[in-house]
């Protein structure tokens, strides 16, 4: 399997993500940066974590226009995985690949902590080897996570079953306590914990690891 | 030269915290009756050439303006 890693001006959880692949998944690694204009051939790209452009004047706004988004919008278009983390997962919100918004964290904090999870879909390249309605635990590190998509939207999202993750007790105020959702194809996840962080037991969990190794069994993965 | 200027706001009906926060202190320094204060952004620019409705669309539809959770109002003024 080939995954791709794409580093913006201000991603820092570019290393995590690829520390969890070709360490622990044992994997290939391809980086990728931001301004690249064309994807060598990839079983899965991931957008991590971080502050790119430093979340200024809206998380993830800039990051949509640098030029490595073409060739992923076509590659998610062709049915690649594509793979969205907390600031990712911004990123894919902005972008339209992924539909709704990003807002401040209700309570005005920045939540730095273990969350429970609910896995909403199982049905998904990324979540098949986890059980419907299981509850895992990942950490979330985010200020900008509240979750927003209008009613009409919501009704939509739920009856397509695109919602695939969502807390259990609703850290941030996102609307239906959404954590993670794909797209109606379902090869796009974004999710706002970080899978990548508790991929070994030294860390304090391992339930993100059958995030990775989910997508690395998937069909799509190897099309 | 044209200058242009946009107000960028939350749409009613989000709920904005860091305008809650504001307003809690507004209220410490003994406005108890402020209400419903929010926040805006505000960008100024200046383009070579008029700019269409279009254009401003384009402006503002993404880039200044979210427009699943913001609204955007240009102002565009000739200037020397």
């Amino acid at each position: 399997m080939k995954v791709g890693v794409v580093t913006f001006p201000g991603s820092n959880c570019d290393a995590d993500s690829a520390h969890a692949v070709e360490d622990v998944l044992r994997e290939d690694v391809v980086p990728l940066w931001h301004e690249a204009d064309a994807l060598p051939s990839l079983d899965l790209v991931i957008l991590p974590g971080g502050f790119t452009y430093g979340d200024y004047w809206r998380t993830g706004a800039m990051a949509k226009f640098s030029p490595i988004l073409k060739p992923i919008r076509e590659f998610a278009k062709e049915g690649g995985l594509v793979l969205g983390i907390c600031n990712g997962f911004q990123i894919l919100v902005e972008a339209g690949l992924l539909p709704g918004a990003f807002l401040k964290n209700v309570d005005q904090h920045f939540v730095c902590d273990w969350v429970s999870l609910r896995v909403e879909n199982p049905a998904t390249p990324f979540t098949r080897l986890y059980r419907p309605g299981e509850v895992i635990r990942m950490p979330v590190a985010h200020g900008e996570g509240r979750y927003y998509l209008d009613e009409a939207g919501l009704k939509t999202l739920e009856l397509n079953q695109q919602v695939v993750f969502r807390y259990v007790d609703n850290v941030n105020g996102s609307v239906n306590s959404i954590a993670g959702i794909c797209n109606f194809g379902k090869n796009v996840l974004g999710l706002m914990p970080h899978p990548e962080r508790c991929c070994e037991a030294l860390l304090g969990g391992i339930d993100g690891l059958r995030l990775f190794q989910s997508a690395k069994e998937s069909p799509a993965a190897h099309a | 030269m044209w200058r242009v200027k946009a107000t960028v706001k939350l749409k009613d009906g989000v709920l904005d915290v860091q305008g809650r926060a504001i307003e809690s202190v507004m209220k410490q320094m003994g406005y108890t009756d402020v209400q419903d204060l929010r926040i805006g952004k505000h960008v100024e620019f200046l383009l070579g050439s008029e700019p269409s409705v279009a254009k401003l669309k384009e402006i503002g539809d993404g880039l200044l303006a979210n427009p699943v959770i913001e609204t955007i109002e240009f102002s565009v003024q000739g200037e020397k």
